[in-house]
Formats: C-alpha cells, structure tokens, sequence
C-alpha cells in the first residue's frame, strides 16, 4: 500500500503541471509555486463564495456544497490548489478522508452565526488543529461575514475560538473579512503563502 | 559534497578510499562513472516503461478498466462539484488497477522496485509517451480521474442518441420525382 502511495505521489508531482485542474487565471501556466491547502467551515460560512470571488467568477449561481470542489486559485506569489469541502452536518463526517497531502488548511468561519453555530464552528476548528494529518500544518483562519452587523470583532473570535492556547505549535493567522472586502481576504491568503514558503521543500510528504 | 580536504567535487581532483590507499580520479574519470551509472538506471527505467506499456495495452487490463467503468459511469457528472461518492470510487480504482500492475510488473521483473522506480519517474518525465503519462495519471490526479469517467459515459451515451431526425430519407429509383435538393444526396 504504502508503494502505491509512492507511485502515486511521484507521478502527482509531474501531474502538477498538467492542464487536467481548473486554473481560473486561465492564463499559461506560470512558474509559480503550488501548495495543495484544504477549505473547511461549517455549511453559510462563505467557503465557495470567497474561492469563486478569488477567481473572479461570478457567485451569482452558488448553492451549498454537498460534495467537494477542486480549484486552483492563483495568487501573486503561488497557486494555490484548494480542496473545498461541503460543510453541511452530513458532509462534516467525511472531511478528515480528504486531509492527506494537505500543505495548509483554510478555514472560515461566519463571524456573524448564532452562539450555537459559532460553538459548532469552534468544535471544529479544533478537532482540524488537532487531527493527526493537520496538526503540524498552517492554518489561515478566515473570518468571513465582516460586513453584517452581529459580525463578531477580530478581538472576540479569538478569545471565543482560544487561538492563542489551542493553536499552540501552528503558525496561524485569523483574518476578518467579508465578500465585500477580498482586498481582506488576499491579504489573508498571501500572508498564508508566506507561511506555507516557510517550510522546507523537500520534507513535505506530498502524498496526494 | 567534499573530499578529505573540504574542497567541492569537481574542482579539484577526487579522492577515493582512506588510509594509505588513496586513488586519485580525474574530473574526466567522475564524469564518466556518472554516465555510465545513469545510462545504467536510465535502461532499466525504460524497460519499466516498456512493460507498462505492454501491461496497460493489454486485453486483460482494458477489461479489467471497462468493467470497473461500466459499474460506476453513471454516477459521474459533468459539474464543477464532485460527489462525495467519487472519493470512494476513486479509491476503489487506485487500489484494483494499481496494484494490478504492480504485480504484473514484479512478475515480469521479479527485482522491480517500486521506490526506484518512482524516483526514476520524476527524472524521466518528458520522455513518456502522452499515453502512458495520460494513465498513469488517472491513478494520481482526481481530476484526470474524473474527465477519464466524463469521456466514457458521453462514449456510452453518445451510442444512445437518436440521429434519425438528421437523416432524410429519399427514394432514388426513376419513378420518383426528385427535387434538386434531395439530388444531392446521391453523393453522401
């Protein structure tokens, strides 16, 4: 099994620059670095919405995701190839099947949900900086819905997500942000890429 | 890399051995063992993919590929989304047909190893055949996966469409009267 993984991996790698993923840019593909990163959040936290505006398409026909997504999302510095996952409560189970081979992970979350879904979110995040496959990963932690008024403030989401204890031994970064603002959110995301640039090449598994 | 003396290989001339029994060799002399030991593994890489060549265009291993595509074409859809399902499927297909040809290969070459093998790949990867390279690839890259499923079932179902709205008819016999424009048809 593990020889297959080999093969595999090896084969991914050449892969990379194959025309098979959608890059957005549709442009030729430049020579930039790309990192496979993981997109988790509970289901209304803006997952496919904030990915759909970074590849400047249009979010006008977005419906929540009851599978996963592919996409490669450009940015100045990298391509990014995100891995986005339904967040509904009977998608949730199956997350951890798509962490392997994961270099990062993004998470969103709604800053404006009830206590209850903001608890639910919470939950979450923490099992994701926990689990076996991620715990050693980055995290950019997106905190989406800015723009509406029971938005919680960057302040808040930290102290009611215990970043600062629980994500002990990640490099982490929480962003606010909203679909309003995607200034924000590259931002947030270029910030990541610094991030995932930081750790060294050739000790990544890799392994799709 | 440096020799006792802390210098690069390749500036100064290497030494091999320890003690008092010290070779010296020649820039010309590394660069020649270099090349005969990648002409060596290079060779074995290509009859790697040789044999996987033959494996793939092999009747047992198409066949083995289009029964597992029969079972699952139609769950396969031509959206941006995938279903969860593909993962599973995905999956299934990796360990049936990789391994397949993993043990078809250890059979042909019974010191074949994988990790060698694999290493070899990364270093050789613009000499594949578009062919090869395409199935190898479906084992690694969901996406190729998917288009792979998406080709079929439009093959599958493109059998099913219904032409005969397209095609017309016309008698060409003498007692028929024919129009300039059916005429034509003669040379269809």
């Amino acid at each position: 099994m593990g020889q297959c993984l080999e093969l595999s991996a090896a084969v991914c790698r050449i892969g990379v620059y194959s025309c098979f993923r959608t890059l957005c840019c549709k442009g030729p593909p430049s020579p930039r670095t790309e990192y496979d990163v993981v997109c988790v959040g509970l289901t209304g936290s803006g997952k496919s919405s904030l990915l759909t505006q970074l590849c400047s398409e249009s979010t006008d026909s977005i419906i929540p995701t009851t599978g996963f997504r592919i996409k490669a999302v450009p940015f100045q510095n990298a391509i990014l190839n995100v891995k986005e996952l339904g967040g509904a409560d009977n998608i949730r189970k199956y997350w951890s099947r798509y962490y392997q081979g994961s270099q990062g992970v993004a998470f969103v979350l709604d800053s404006a949900s009830s206590e209850d879904d903001l608890e639910m979110a919470r939950n979450e995040l923490h099992s994701a900086l926990q689990h076996p496959q991620l715990c050693t990963l980055p995290f950019l932690i997106l905190a989406n819905h800015q723009d509406k008024p029971a938005a919680r403030s960057l302040q808040e989401i930290k102290k009611y997500f215990e970043l600062e204890p629980l994500a002990r031994g990640h490099r982490w970064i929480l962003q606010p942000c909203s679909v309003e603002n995607m200034d924000a959110v590259k931002e947030g995301f270029n910030q990541f890429i610094n991030l995932l640039e930081e750790i060294d090449p050739e000790n990544t598994p890799g392994r799709l | 890399m440096a020799n006792d003396s802390g210098q690069p290989v390749g500036k100064s001339p290497v030494h091999f051995g320890t003690g008092d029994r010290v070779v010296e060799m020649e820039d010309s002399e590394v660069e020649n063992l270099a090349t005969s030991i990648s002409s060596d593994v290079d060779a074995e890489f290509d009859t790697v993919i040789g044999h996987i060549e033959d494996i793939i265009m092999d009747e047992e291993f198409q066949m083995l590929q289009r029964h597992f595509m029969d079972k699952y074409y139609l769950e396969f859809e031509n959206t941006e989304e995938n279903k969860l399902s593909y993962t599973s499927i995905f999956q299934e297909y990796v360990n049936l047909l990789e391994k397949y040809i993993e043990q078809q290969l250890i059979e042909r070459i019974p010191t074949f190893n994988m990790a060698t093998f694999t290493t070899s790949l990364q270093q050789h990867k613009d000499e594949i055949s578009g062919d090869i390279f395409d199935m190898l690839l479906t084992f690694t890259d969901f996406l190729a996966f998917k288009e792979m499923f998406l080709d079929y079932r439009m093959e599958k179902e493109g059998h099913g469409l219904d032409f005969s709205g397209d095609l017309i008819v016309t008698s060409l016999s003498k007692s028929s009267s024919l129009s300039p424009a059916s005429n034509n048809l003669r040379h269809f």
